[in-house]
């Protein structure tokens, strides 16, 4: 019995196994590829990263520093306007009795059902009128009101959750509600915060039609623009781009989300396996 | 409130007493307002009558012969004529006539011809004569002194035009070469006028001289003469110009519309000036300062021909040949109607609030609730306070764009004409548009193999390391598969499109190295694998978001199930479709649904790949949607998003009903 139980796992790890080599295959195409003198690649693709050619990495550093610091700032600013404004008010939503209360819910709930399609032209359209084009404030204060449903969704069910004998307490001990807010909602509500911030800050990341809508001149590019425009010459092999220097770029880019995960990684896994996540 | 009510109530009954005298003084006046307004001040008849005069063909003119008798020339070169409003019979031209004037009296009419032509025809559309001139016919107007001022030349944009003066055999007064094309004559009583292209205008005596020549602010399209000799211009962008004809300054201008002014003319009777666009809006306008003392929605076409006002009625033709004729007494009075319809509204509204806030103050049984709901807001204003930001940034950023987007797919929105309500258009242009259709067929494509990546290989992952044994390779599998998302996606699809390229991918590097040369091609820019390579991209589709809600799904199953399921001597496979599969049905739900959006929604990984190439192989409506938005054609753009946004709708709205629903 425990053989077989051996031999299954066995087989398990070996498809997995598998599975794994192939999902690491654009890795590891991209890093030995960022090491790679670009003339090597072109002349023998197969041929191991040696030297290795860590001028890249200087090059696409260069070129690509402002951009990554652009979006960092514009995710961080949008994930605290996100999370401060949706705290207060899934807070309301899920403790507080006011008139109104269902109706105002009902008209969170119902924009809910308004996907991105519908609104994108207009968005645009009033970005435009508003003046908030080719700005990266007017980018981030877009991403604050889009990511606002969602955010309130996921916390206010999270809030309803908490006990209410603690707000009680509270209450009793003379705590104003901005107070319970953030002395006792908040901090109990960590991990999902943490989850809701690394999705926002993922989405944000990697946006790229909204930006490519929004941002026109290259002094205003985030990461994905910078990116998929990212042709740096190459001054040995005149008219092809330097594929050493673009993929140093890419692995550059992968730099904030590794550190993302590195501190939110455990959070990130309970946020979506626990089932916060689910309608 | 309520207590005081117990407390005084012999000053309730009193203000309870009073309330009601002016509850129904309230009433009386709203009653007889309505009463006033219908009796005396409703509008009667109708502004604008409009009956199909030119049957078939488009009008491109249309002249007045006499009280009675109009001729119109359609594009299809067909005189028609037109009595009273009714045509009554028409002849076929042997040329394309390209301008048309007549005489004061009717008598005689003269047109002028693409191929170089100058006819006259009698009144009974007999030809007379007919002469010719060096070039094409691109305006002609009768002066006063029964000469024909004729603008015509060569080609386009050669230079080669003229502006000239003839008698009916076709001598010639004079002849003055303009380089520029004309546009448009005039004819005033010491000079010629004629408009060019490029907004020049100039003036020219019957010695052939320049007297002036000047610019406007856009080429003038129409051109008239008024009974002083002053010059009206009509042009392209909808502004109508009064012009000194001694020195061709501009005496007044007046903006009317965004639209192409398709007719100007001068109205003897009135002394106005009567102009049209290309909406078929109608304007007149005052002889002093240009001022649109009127403006009228006549058609739906192209507004052609001012013909004449009457006694009390103004006439007009569109291009599709419509009879339009406006009631001037109403008209002149429809400003007034206006501002006294708004006071009767406004007037309306003030005694209805007036009557209920009475009533609610008066009758205790509204007043308590109205009371309590007051307090009801006022003891919730740290509440409106918490949300009031989230609510703000949701009704500037959601909803107002909701509703803009609703409203533009109706529109013809986009940056080179005026915005206009179209009604379904968009989406019967969409309805008949390749683009779309093959975007639609990509679309479902991608969705159910996308579909069907994140329901197998996901859930095979978690499956396996769900019941892996050996905690420490469990943890480890779980991180290292974790790992390969770090890559950015931007940066997964720039290097998917990588592996793809023709002469350094990955892909054709492999052929080439097992002996398979002849397998190689440029999967990106190939018609026949564009579409698939795309779907084939992130092979083998770990995707991570899938693994881990499936992941928590297992965790989340009572392992009693699996203990009895054990003792009850299930093997895996029974185990995975009986126990596995039915616990974690929420969160294969969860995954469909995101996938779904995903699938409709997505479009910038198509973006980066091909940008819908080669040709429209790789098109999909979302990718349509955004090239249109990216061409300002925000209207057609809308409407996409409109259909899309309705397909996600019916399906969220489906998962929603599902969801309700138990999961036995």
């Amino acid at each position: 019995m425990i053989k077989r139980a051996t031999f299954n796992n066995s087989i398990s790890v070996t498809i997995l196994l598998v599975i794994l080599f192939f999902s690491f295959v654009p890795v590891i195409m991209m890093v030995t590829m960022s090491l790679k003198d670009s003339i090597l690649i072109y002349g023998d693709f197969w041929a191991p990263p040696l030297p290795l050619q860590w001028s890249n990495y200087n090059r696409a550093l260069l070129d690509l520093v402002w951009p990554a610091l652009r979006t960092v700032a514009v995710a961080a600013v949008s994930i605290i306007g996100i999370t401060l404004f949706s705290c207060l008010a899934a807070y309301a939503f899920a403790r507080l009795k006011f008139f109104g209360k269902e109706f105002l819910f009902m008209l969170i709930v119902f924009i809910f059902l308004v996907p991105g399609v519908l609104t994108l032209t207009p968005s645009f359209v009033l970005a435009t009128d508003l003046s908030m084009r080719n700005s990266l404030p007017g980018l981030t204060v877009w991403y604050i009101g889009g990511g606002q449903v969602f955010a309130i969704f996921i916390l206010r069910a999270f809030f309803q959750s908490q006990p209410e004998e603690i707000f009680e307490s509270a209450r009793i001990d003379g705590a104003s509600e901005l107070r319970s807010v953030f002395a006792i909602a908040v901090p109990l509500a960590r991990p999902i915060l943490v989850t809701l911030a690394i999705m926002n800050f993922l989405s944000i990341y990697n946006d790229l039609i909204w930006p490519l809508l929004m941002l026109n001149s290259p002094e205003n590019r985030t990461m994905t623009i910078a990116l998929q425009a990212y042709q740096p010459p190459n001054e040995r092999l005149p008219g092809r781009p330097d594929l050493g220097v673009i993929t140093a770029g890419y692995v550059f880019a992968s730099v904030p989300i590794l550190l993302v995960f590195a501190f939110g990684m455990k959070y990130y896994i309970e946020g979506l396996t626990s089932g916060a996540i689910k309608s | 409130m309520a207590t005081a009510a117990v407390e005084r109530p012999a000053q309730m009954a009193r203000a309870s007493a009073s309330g009601k005298v002016l509850f129904v003084i309230l009433v009386v006046l709203l009653i007889a307002l309505n009463i006033v307004y219908f009796a005396f001040l409703r509008p009667t008849g109708n502004t604008i009558e409009a009956t199909q005069a030119v049957p078939g063909g488009k009008v491109l003119e249309a002249i007045v012969l006499n009280e009675r008798q109009t001729v119109a020339l359609t594009s299809d070169n067909r005189f028609v004529l037109v009595e009273d409003g009714k045509a009554v019979s028409e002849k076929k031209l042997d040329k394309t006539v390209t301008a048309l004037d007549a005489t004061p009296d009717g008598a005689r009419l003269i047109g002028g011809t693409s191929d170089r032509d100058v006819i006259i025809w009698d009144s009974q559309l007999n030809e007379l004569s007919r002469f010719q001139v060096n070039g094409r016919v691109t305006g002609l107007k009768i002066a006063e002194d029964g000469k024909i001022v004729v603008g015509y030349g060569i080609g386009r944009f050669t230079g080669k035009f003229w502006v000239g003066k003839f008698d009916d055999q076709g001598q010639a007064v004079f002849k003055k070469q303009i380089g520029q094309d004309i546009a448009t004559v005039a004819a005033g009583k010491t000079a010629s006028f004629y408009g060019a292209v490029n907004g020049d205008i100039g003036a020219i005596d019957d010695d052939g001289k320049q007297l002036w020549r000047t610019k406007t602010v856009k080429p003038l399209l129409q051109m008239d003469v008024t009974a002083d000799g002053r010059i009206i211009g009509a042009d392209e962008r909808g502004m109508v110009y009064l012009i000194d004809p001694a020195t061709g300054k501009s005496i007044w201008q007046q903006k009317l519309s965004e639209y192409k002014m398709r007719m100007v003319a001068y109205d003897q009777q009135s002394d106005k000036v009567v102009a049209g666009d290309e909406d078929g809006m109608l304007y007149m306008l005052d002889m002093n300062d240009g001022r649109p003392f009127y403006r009228a929605d006549a058609s739906a076409s192209p507004l052609r021909s001012f013909i004449h006002t009457g006694a009390d009625n103004l006439y007009a033709v569109s291009s599709n040949g419509e009879w339009i004729r406006i009631n001037l007494g109403l008209a002149l009075g429809a400003q007034r109607q206006q501002s006294i319809n708004t006071l009767v509204i406004a007037g309306n509204a003030l005694l209805i609030f007036g009557a209920l806030a009475t009533l609610v103050v008066t009758v205790p049984r509204l007043r308590v609730p109205a009371v309590r709901i007051g307090h009801r807001i006022k003891d919730s204003r740290v509440a409106y306070l918490l949300i009031l930001p989230s609510m703000l940034l949701t009704i500037v950023f959601a909803y107002v764009p909701t509703v803009m987007g609703l409203y533009y797919s109706f529109t013809n929105f986009n940056l080179a004409e005026p915005i206009k309500f179209i009604g379904l258009n968009n989406f019967v242009k969409l309805s008949s548009d390749p683009f779309f259709w093959t975007g639609v067929g990509n679309m479902l494509l991608i969705l159910v193999t996308s579909l069907i990546k994140e329901l197998t290989i996901p859930l095979l992952i978690a499956e396996l390391i769900f019941w892996l044994r050996w905690a420490r390779i469990k943890y480890g599998m779980r991180v290292l598969f974790i790992i390969p998302s770090i890559v950015p996606g931007v940066v997964g699809i720039l290097l998917w499109k990588q592996i793809y390229d023709p002469q350094i991918g990955l892909i054709n590097e492999v052929l080439k190295a097992m002996d398979l040369a002849h397998l190689t091609r440029p999967w990106l820019s190939d018609a026949n694998t564009a579409i698939w390579a795309i779907i084939f991209a992130g092979f083998p589709w770990v995707s991570i978001f899938a693994f881990l809600i499936y992941f928590g799904g297992l965790l989340n199953i009572n392992r009693e199930i699996f203990d009895a399921a054990a003792i009850d001597g299930a093997n895996p496979w029974r185990r995975f479709w009986e126990i596995d599969l039915r616990m974690i049905r929420p969160q294969l739900r969860l995954i469909l649904f995101f996938t779904f959006l995903g699938s409709v929604q997505g479009y910038g990984g198509i973006w980066i790949m091909t940008r819908g190439g080669p040709g429209t192989a790789t098109y999909v409506p979302g990718l349509q949607m955004f090239l249109q938005i990216s061409a300002a054609n925000f209207g057609y753009a809308s409407s996409i998003g409109f259909v899309l946004a309705l397909v996600v709708l019916v399906i969220t709205l489906m998962r929603f009903r599902f969801n309700e629903q138990p999961d036995a």
